[in-house]
């Protein structure tokens, strides 16, 4: 029996859910269809069956026991028809073959920006563990956590004005005996380090710490 | 209508008689009622205006033979339910039986599907139940049982289908 556009409309005439006019335009379409016709004479011996013989057929327990009991699993695989359950599925693994195949394929390089000195940049940071706080003595090494690899730091030490700058792969750096010599107590000294990438991209920056050489008496 | 398919018409009458008494049956059955005894009646009468329509020429092929027949199906149904209600109106009759042969073929027949409704699957049993025992809408239904609308529709279906094997196998 092939299938027809009226197929749905076939339960709504018979349980008599159809306008007036969707009536007389499905009545004129089964006069004309004679598949639609023999459906709607078989589904009609069904209706007749099940709401007579009803209450017989479908016995209380069994009919209430099976709607309550039906399982998880039978729910979910019933939202959706077979052949949506394929489609879903084949848009799934396309889906996935997108983003494992061609995505990291057509990743571009991640930008480059240059900063100035005045900015810093957000979310990466140089952890400054000494010289902070008061000190006895001038510093000898100024140091910090490590970023990671191939990254040159640039120290710069300063007191209004910048006093003194150096670059090292290390996480430390010697302060140089002149430098050491020029810094005095009572004063306020602050240090900042600065990481560089290979190419010369700035990758973090530490915050401002700061240290003072207490006076001796 | 040209000579040409005025004959055709003429030829294949005994064909539309055929195939067009059980659809105007099924069409005057849904209308007066399946206990009604004057259906046959009704359904003889309007098989026999077709026929004249058709052989007289007022089958013009200006619509399809099915959508002719459907209308002075419509018709006769229409006259029929008047002229009862006057009847009824000015002299009340008791309502005859209904045909005991008829009665006793189409008791077997719904004795049998009911058999095979029985031996369906409960998820195939459950739509039958809520959507035409209970008189549920598709989309009550589809929210009882955690379904979508349109797999209530598939159920139903795919029950009938099953049935059809049932009881031709």
């Amino acid at each position: 029996m092939k299938k027809c556009e009226h197929q749905e409309t076939i339960d709504l005439y018979l349980l008599n859910k159809l306008s007036e006019n969707e009536k007389w335009k499905f009545e004129d379409h089964y006069f004309n269809c004679p598949s639609c016709f023999q459906r709607t004479v078989e589904r009609q011996a069904l209706i007749e069956t099940v709401k007579n013989q009803g209450a017989q057929i479908f016995a209380p327990e069994a009919a209430h026991q099976v709607v309550e009991s039906v399982p998880w699993t039978e729910k979910v695989l019933s939202y959706l028809t077979p052949r949506q359950w394929v489609t879903a599925a084949v848009s799934a693994a396309l889906i996935i073959v997108v983003v494992l195949a061609v995505v990291p394929r057509s990743k571009q390089e991640a930008p480059q920006f240059v900063f100035t000195g005045d900015q810093t940049v957000r979310g990466a940071s140089i952890d400054a563990i000494a010289p902070a706080g008061g000190l006895s003595s001038a510093p000898a090494f100024i140091e910090w956590k490590a970023l990671g690899e191939d990254v040159e730091y640039k120290v710069t030490l300063s007191n209004h004005k910048v006093i003194w700058t150096g670059t090292t792969q290390d996480t430390r750096i010697a302060l140089p005996e002149e430098i050491r010599s020029q810094l005095k107590p009572g004063e306020r000294y602050s240090w900042q380090v600065k990481a560089y990438s290979q190419k010369g991209t700035l990758l973090a920056v530490s915050r401002v710490a700061q240290f003072t050489i207490t006076e001796q008496k | 209508m040209n000579p040409g398919e005025a004959r055709k018409v003429e030829t294949d009458l005994d064909q539309v008689v055929t195939q067009y008494r059980p659809v105007v049956s099924f069409k005057v059955r849904k209308s007066l009622g399946g206990g009604n005894p004057d259906w046959e009646d009704v359904v003889n009468e309007i098989m026999m205006q077709v026929v004249q329509k058709i052989q007289s020429g007022q089958f013009r092929g200006e619509s399809s033979v099915g959508t002719f027949i459907y209308t002075i199906t419509t018709r006769r149904i229409i006259d029929y339910i008047r002229q009862k209600m006057r009847v009824l109106r000015h002299a009340p009759e008791v309502s005859p039986l209904p045909d005991p042969h008829d009665q006793v073929e189409r008791d077997e027949r719904a004795a049998r599907l009911a058999e095979a409704i029985k031996q369906l699957k409960p998820k195939f049993k459950d739509v039958l139940y809520l959507y035409y025992f209970k008189d549920l809408s598709r989309e009550e239904v589809a929210r009882k049982l955690g379904i979508t609308p349109a797999k209530v529709s598939e159920r139903v279906n795919y029950a009938q289908k099953l049935l059809r094997k049932i009881l031709t196998g």
